[in-house]
């Protein structure tokens, strides 16, 4: 079996060998896409990915014998673009903590319950992360790349990624606090935030 | 909860991509790796690699530690430097002699926290290196804890306007990044963040060794270092609003059997409160971690992220953090 490093060597002379890199990262990196914004975008980011993967396949460090951080990051990068976006739909699904419940309730499928209400906790501390601390704690809870992978798909040294992490699971652990309970907005708007204990 | 456990439940939550959207990826794909295989052959030579860059760019910030003066440098019996340690024993001392605030029926304890965070970012997404910018956000909590700790708790939050800029293009940035607020909370106290519940304030050991050994033996893997992770879960203890004094007294001789754990006199807090900072540098951060104490008293009267190296475009000696930590008695909660 060859490295990604080989077949991207190789698509240099033979264009086509990129293909098998495709096959090979297109679902994580489609899925972690969809994941930050929704089906359309997040299919457009993707394929944008690779396009854009292809095009400066030359500057892959080819001492590195696996491609997906750097797709990840270049996703992560053509991500920035669609910024708002993603913040205005955090702002949604965290106001749809109530539906959530409701609806969960009809099917009685607890793991989608579960995943709806966690969905909504950490929406509304997702949207007040910064752009870097978000990238580095969505790439490891939901592309699931270690520190280091992080640090390759980012280019910034590992204690930044271990530092930025630990600021946003602080963000995070600070807003989602596990009970009942009643969120009053300042301009008067009114929510429940989901049970979680 | 965890966190990454909460974060990782809800991928389940997640959008699926659309029925085919793999296809039409390749599809795109083969279009353009078609049109490079047709075109005339170009001199595509592999580029100088960003490694080495990289690595000499770690060295450079290594090379700016910042040398604190009032450090001290030996270290003591349990871990901590021999003045950390002398301090903490002092504060410890304090605590225990401190009166607990009462809180009769139908009163509540107010813990008020002012704070600042520093949250970086880079304002261009294609070469975040050297792109980097710093805005620091106040923050103001109101935890009420009602004398019965199964009674409902509220916990208020206001976010301000940010109030320091580092680098280029940080107030535009922040401009567009507003997250001026307020919400209000209610819940169960033993389980709202920042309050110690009955059952692990029952728990805790009220000696300094014995809670030592209990949070070391509660590491999972988590931090830079075990001894990051052990500072950083009992300084979460005592930040709690609700820690009794005998409790706060064990927490500060827990801290003396951490290795790396300095004292830095005459700091201040975010109110401009004078105390003591009890800390630790682990040496991947870009800022080292104090508590901030009162020797007096052996209050907890804040804490603070001190920039030891310039990194994000904030400068060495600035703060990533900085709080100010008040407690009250007071007859009603919002």
């Amino acid at each position: 079996v060859r490295t990604d490093s080989e077949i991207i060597a190789r698509s240099l002379s033979e264009p086509n060998a990129f293909g098998e890199l495709y096959d090979r990262h297109a679902d994580p990196v489609l899925r972690y896409a969809v994941s930050r914004l929704g089906p359309e975008a997040g299919e457009d980011v993707a394929s944008q990915t690779f396009l854009t993967a292809f095009e400066q396949r030359e500057r892959f460090d080819v001492s590195r014998s696996e491609a997906l951080p750097w797709l990840l990051g270049i996703a992560t990068n053509l991500l920035g673009k669609h910024r708002r976006s993603e913040v205005r739909a955090y702002a949604a699904q965290s106001r749809l903590g109530a539906d959530a419940q409701g609806a969960a309730d009809q099917v009685r499928a607890d793991e989608v319950l579960d995943a709806q209400r966690a969905a909504a906790a950490i929406a509304g501390p997702l949207r007040q992360l910064s752009p870097g601390d978000r990238d580095v704690l969505l790439l490891f809870a939901w592309a699931d790349l270690s520190y280091e992978q992080i640090a390759d798909a980012l280019h910034v040294p590992v204690g930044t990624v271990r530092s930025r992490l630990n600021r946003a699971r602080r963000v995070l652990r600070g807003a989602t606090n596990p009970f009942d309970s009643k969120k009053e907005h300042g301009d008067g708007r009114s929510e429940t935030a989901a049970a979680l204990a | 909860m965890d966190d990454l456990k909460l974060l990782q439940r809800s991928r389940n939550a997640l959008p699926d991509p659309l029925p085919g959207a793999q296809e039409r990826g390749r599809s795109a794909l083969e279009a353009r790796m078609s049109e490079a295989a047709s075109a005339p052959v170009t001199d595509i030579r592999s580029r100088r690699r960003r490694v080495g860059t990289i690595a000499a760019g770690i060295a450079a910030v290594a090379a700016s530690v910042l040398v604190l003066a009032n450090i001290a440098g030996v270290t003591g019996p349990g871990g901590a430097s021999a003045q950390a340690t002398e301090v903490l024993e002092s504060a410890a001392l304090a605590a225990i002699g401190a009166e607990d605030l009462v809180v009769a029926d139908g009163q509540y304890l107010l813990v008020e926290t002012d704070s600042e965070y520093m949250m970086s970012a880079s304002t261009d997404e294609a070469n975040p290196v050297g792109n980097e910018i710093g805005v620091a956000y106040p923050e103001h909590w109101e935890v009420y804890i009602p004398s019965d700790s199964d009674e409902q708790a509220s916990w208020v939050r206001e976010y301000g306007d940010p109030t320091r800029f580092y680098g280029d293009g940080a107030r535009e940035y922040a401009a567009t990044m507003s997250v001026r607020d307020t919400e209000i909370q209610r819940g169960v106290a033993g389980k709202l963040h920042n309050v110690l519940g009955e059952k692990l304030l029952a728990e805790l050991p009220r000696d300094g060794a014995a809670l030592f050994a209990y949070y070391d033996a509660e590491y999972t893997g988590g931090s830079a270092s075990r001894e990051e992770d052990t500072f950083g879960r009992i300084t979460d203890m005592l930040r709690a609003g609700n820690v009794p004094s005998d409790l706060r007294a064990a927490g500060y001789e827990a801290l003396t059997m951490i290795e790396g754990v300095e004292v830095t006199e005459e700091v201040a807090n975010l109110h401009g409160q004078s105390g003591i900072a009890i800390g630790r540098h682990e040496p991947s951060r870009d800022y080292r971690h104090d508590i901030i104490i009162d020797p007096e008293t052996g209050r907890f009267i804040g804490e603070r992220e001190l920039a030891v190296r310039d990194a994000h475009a904030v400068p060495a000696g600035e703060m990533w953090s900085w709080t100010a930590i008040m407690t009250s008695v007071v007859d009603a909660a919002p």
